[in-house]
């Protein structure tokens, strides 16, 4: 395979970014959809060619060296691209998905105005991820990581003229700079400890030299960790997720739920020889924030009326799931759980994007109801989509795996730090509550969109078609006409990832459940599953638990029996008035009153001084300037006889001075 | 070079005298007094050049300045009549600084000082100068500078110079008699439409001053 | 007994007083005539310390003498063309203070 073609992965969807920006104004609708979909193919395709290159597993990696970047003396950052097992894995992904969801778009955004640049970011995110992915030192992923940074802003604010929007989209970028800010901390604390930034010779030579520095290895951990943080919105960097449903859902569904945000996940995994052998307190980090996260998550998904809300803070929770697989020193895991959720995700999301559109971009769930009756598709989708994120059952879906994983993982690790110590089965147990309630969250919401919009009881609160209770035909919540599954590029898409999805499951079979442990041997570029890893009574408890949960939803939202005043009653139960649970935990105000408030005190100070001191400053000059001619002036009296009197004066004083000399 | 004393006491007399007649040309009111005043100064000045063996001169002093020049302002002023001190009060809406009382102390101020300051320089500078006798024979009498102004025309520049003079009365005497003649009316007008106008022309002051664009940022 | 009051330094003082006696003339008096004397006072010690010049320190020629003459001629001239325009001042104006003649150059309105 000629190295060459790596180097067009990233490429090809570049350029045509780089075009439909330019001429994308120009061209009819389908031919910039077709040109989108087109590059993102084209890197489907040569990524897949690679995979037949004896890469996976233990394989041999195919690098590119695309020439010299910035190359002085003492720091080298070339255009390294480098393919192993798990860049290939990743590669496959962002392609995948890219493709599908540009496929999506095309009929997401039919209607939409300003294809061309929609398609040209959505285009230039896949070739900024690429390129996250390919790289072979920390400054290109740095680029990487910045291009998706400003994608992901240009996307977000795609219906910038929306209230609200251009925040959202602000929010994420400025969170995003914060975490960018410490990622570049990281990695001159890197270069300064290792003396190179390209991450093949710091797999190489890093774990040695690591072991004698864990201060430095430590501190630098925790920068690259804050990157990381911000990018995969981890707490405290989290704030920025919920609002980036603002933009269009495929974007929603490719960058916040499988690829973009996956990246510090990626990052971490790239490093963890860095955090085997920095201070234990790094990872004692990493399992504190993204136990709040998953709770947060958790809680906050229960409470959401907003389809995507849902979905959004589902997804903090998962990808706090990654990092404690990170935490727990199994980047596997914590791996596998990405490819798996990017599965189920997407799938919930481009779902979610079906329903919207249907609707004509209502967005509340409890005005949805009985929508899914009427898109089949959408509704298997759903389906498979909740199955999966519940880890119900196991062939189905791909997260259950993965969950399990990542559960083992905590339980035989313990963490330490701060003068504190965790044992693994506290988090355990902690996670496997947070599961329960993923798995409530998530049939709930399918609950609302499954249910039968016909005349139901009239409720005080949430209980659908309570504003439309007359005829059937308006069961759908909106008054703008029938709901239908609009395009065949919406169904297509969603058709094959309802196959695709339960086949990656059955395929990440780990070999605790008789899997093959195929994909985590790819994964983990030849690393096989820790032994000890079975499945016992836990995971049947969780499991049954799931169970309950799952069947009670649909008891209450969708069943014939749920008139039943009881079961009536607890649709209307509802803790989104709860105080922490409807300020987010209040970290909005914790923002607000540490960053913003000291940010805005500074600004209002520098803006009075600097008017006051330069109208000041001027005004002093203006003063001087009409005072010194103010009272020149008064010499210029237009009279003969008064300059004849200076004309004397000067004389005399010249003969004064010519004399005394 | 030692003079007599007789000559030293006439020429401090006649120096009190120029000062007192000069001083008096300035300060009195009555312009045909001043003028009396200003020949009556040109006799001591006369008798000093006598004193200083420029005889030719002193006898100029008294031929053309007195005579001549001074008959010139006579006559205008006869012609004119100003009342005595006519201008020299100040006017309505005069505010210069240097008219009234003030002007005068300042002037005499000023006058003064220069006089405090330069004179000492004067004798410091002029005491130190080596004193040259007179050696020409016939010094300053009519013959010796006669034979100065016009012995070799040919090569002798003052010669040239003399006769300058009488172009330059003469271009006088045309500018004075173009001065003094009467124009027509179209004539006058004629001449003030085809004058450049350079006159600036009078702004009048705004009454409400627009305040600065600076000083308007609130 | 007396000291020596025909020096140099003395005809140049002398000189000098009535060049100051002169200017202080020209600054004060409104009358343009008077100014014009004043000038003539000013000529007047100019004219002598020429002349005193040439007789401390210079004995073997009396140019200063002939400059003497030009410097009267040239009075003469001046005097008659100022006095001209004094006349004709007078004649358009009755009033000839150096009031009036500052403001010849504003325009009529």
């Amino acid at each position: 395979m000629n190295p060459v073609l790596l180097l067009l992965i990233p490429l090809l969807p570049g350029l045509m970014a780089a075009f439909l920006a330019v001429f994308g104004g120009r061209l009819p609708y389908n031919a910039i959809g077709a040109l989108a979909c087109l590059s993102v193919a084209g890197s489907l395709g040569l990524t897949l060619s690679f995979c037949g290159a004896g890469v996976f597993g233990a394989g041999q990696p195919v690098d590119f060296d695309a020439g010299p970047w910035i190359a002085t003396q003492a720091f080298q950052a070339g255009l390294h691209l480098r393919l192993d097992s798990l860049s290939l894995c990743m590669c496959l992904l962002v392609t995948f998905f890219g493709f599908l969801i540009t496929v999506y778009s095309v009929g997401y955004m039919r209607e939409d105005r300003e294809q061309g640049r929609f398609f040209a970011s959505l285009n230039l995110f896949v070739a900024s991820m690429l390129t996250l992915v390919l790289a072979d030192n920390l400054v290109l992923i740095f680029l990487g990581w910045e291009g998706v940074g400003l994608c992901s802003y240009l996307l977000i604010g795609h219906y910038w003229t929306d209230d609200g929007v251009p925040l959202a989209a602000f929010r994420a970028f400025f969170v995003n700079r914060i975490g960018d800010v410490l990622f570049l901390l990281g990695v001159f604390t890197v270069f300064s400890m290792f003396g190179t930034v390209s991450l093949s010779e710091l797999a190489q030579h890093g774990p040695g030299l690591a072991s004698i520095h864990p201060g430095t290895c430590t501190v630098a951990a925790l920068l690259l960790l804050g990157g990381a943080f911000a990018k995969s919105a981890q707490a405290p960097l989290h704030v920025w997720l919920a609002d980036a449903m603002a933009g269009p859902t495929p974007v929603s569904a490719l960058i916040h739920a499988a690829t973009m945000v996956t990246a510090g996940v990626y990052l971490l995994s790239r490093l963890d020889w860095l955090y085997a052998a920095a201070m234990p307190e790094a990872r004692f980090v990493i399992l504190v924030c993204a136990l709040v996260t998953l709770i947060l998550g958790a809680l906050l998904a229960l409470v959401q009326t907003d389809i995507k809300k849902i979905l959004a803070y589902s997804t903090l929770s998962n990808l706090a799931l990654m990092f404690l697989a990170l935490a727990a020193g199994s980047a596997g895991a914590g791996l596998l759980h990405l490819f798996g959720h990017a599965f189920f995700k997407a799938l919930l999301f481009l779902a979610a994007g079906s329903v919207i559109v249907a609707a004509h971009h209502e967005q509340d769930v409890r005005k949805l109801a009985g929508v899914l009756q009427k898109l089949p598709i959408t509704n298997i989708a759903f389906l498979v989509g909740c199955i999966g994120g519940a880890g119900l059952l196991p062939f189905l879906a791909a997260g259950f795996f993965s969950k399990e994983a990542v559960l083992d993982s905590i339980r035989e690790a313990t963490f330490s730090g701060f003068g504190m110590t965790i044992p693994g089965s506290v988090v355990y147990w902690i996670v496997t509550v947070v599961e329960w309630i993923s798995a409530l969250y998530l049939f709930r919401l399918y609950g609302y969109l499954r249910a039968d919009a016909g005349p139901a009881a009239p409720a005080k609160g949430h209980a659908a078609g309570a504003h439309h209770g007359d005829a059937e035909e308006h069961a759908h919540g909106h008054d703008h006409g029938p709901v239908k599954e609009k395009s065949p590029a919406i169904r297509v898409v969603l058709a094959l990832l309802i196959i695709a999805a339960p086949v990656f499951g059955w395929l990440s079979a780990t070999k605790a459940f008789g899997g093959s442990g195929l994909i985590w041997r790819i994964i983990t570029g030849g690393a096989e599953e820790p032994e000890g890893v079975r499945p016992d009574a836990h995971t049947f408890i969780m499991l049954a638990i799931s169970l309950v949960f799952a069947v009670a939803c649909y008891l209450v939202f969708v069943s014939a029996r749920r008139r039943e005043p009881l079961l009536a009653k607890l649709r209307t139960v509802s803790l989104g008035s709860f105080g922490p649970l409807a300020r987010k935990f209040y970290f909005d105000d914790l923002y607000a009153y540490a960053v913003l408030l000291p940010l805005k005190g500074f600004a209002y100070l520098s803006r009075l001084i600097l008017e006051n001191i330069f109208t000041g400053v001027l005004t002093l000059a203006g003063w001087l300037g009409q005072g010194f001619s103010l009272g020149l002036r008064r010499l210029q009296t237009g009279k003969a006889h008064q300059y004849a009197v200076a004309i004397l004066l000067v004389v005399f004083l010249i003969a004064f001075w010519l004399g005394g000399r | 070079m030692p003079v007599s004393p007789l000559v030293e006491f006439i020429f401090a007399l006649s120096a009190v005298a120029i000062l007192i007649s000069s001083l008096a040309v300035v300060l009195i009111k009555n312009p045909v007094r001043a003028t009396l005043m200003l020949i009556v100064s040109f006799l001591p000045t006369s008798l000093v050049y006598i004193l200083l063996q420029a005889s030719f001169v002193g006898i100029l002093q008294i031929l053309v300045y007195a005579g001549a020049i001074m008959m010139l302002f006579t006559f205008v002023i006869m012609m004119i009549n100003p009342s005595p001190g006519e201008g020299d009060a100040p006017m309505a809406g005069n505010d210069s600084a240097f008219s009234g009382l003030r002007g005068a102390l300042f002037g005499l101020l000023v006058v003064g000082a220069a006089g405090a300051c330069i004179l000492p320089l004067v004798y410091h500078a002029a005491g130190e100068v080596a004193v040259q006798p007179i050696t020409k024979p016939g010094y300053g009498g009519l013959d010796s500078i006669a034979k100065l102004l016009f012995e070799d025309p040919a090569n002798n520049p003052l010669t040239v110079s003399f006769e300058l003079i009488s172009f330059l009365i003469l271009v006088g005497v045309i500018a004075a008699l173009n001065f003094s003649r009467r124009k027509s009316a179209q004539a006058i007008a004629e001449a003030i439409a085809s004058r450049p106008t350079e006159a600036l022309p009078v702004v009048p002051p705004r009454e409400t001053a627009a305040p600065s664009a600076l000083l308007d940022r609130k | 007994m007396m000291p020596h009051l025909f020096t140099l330094p003395n005809c140049l003082a002398l000189s000098l007083l009535l060049v100051l006696i002169g200017a202080f003339g020209v600054f004060r008096r409104h009358s343009l005539i008077m100014v014009l004397l004043s000038i003539e006072v000013m000529l007047n010690g100019v004219n002598l310390s020429l002349v005193s010049f040439n007789y401390f320190r210079w004995g073997t020629s009396e140019t200063s003498h002939y400059l003497y003459m030009l410097s009267i001629g040239v009075a003469a001239v001046e005097a008659a063309v100022g006095l001209s325009m004094i006349i004709v001042l007078f004649r358009n104006y009755n009033d000839i203070t150096r009031d009036r003649v500052a403001r010849l150059g504003e325009r009529a309105t």
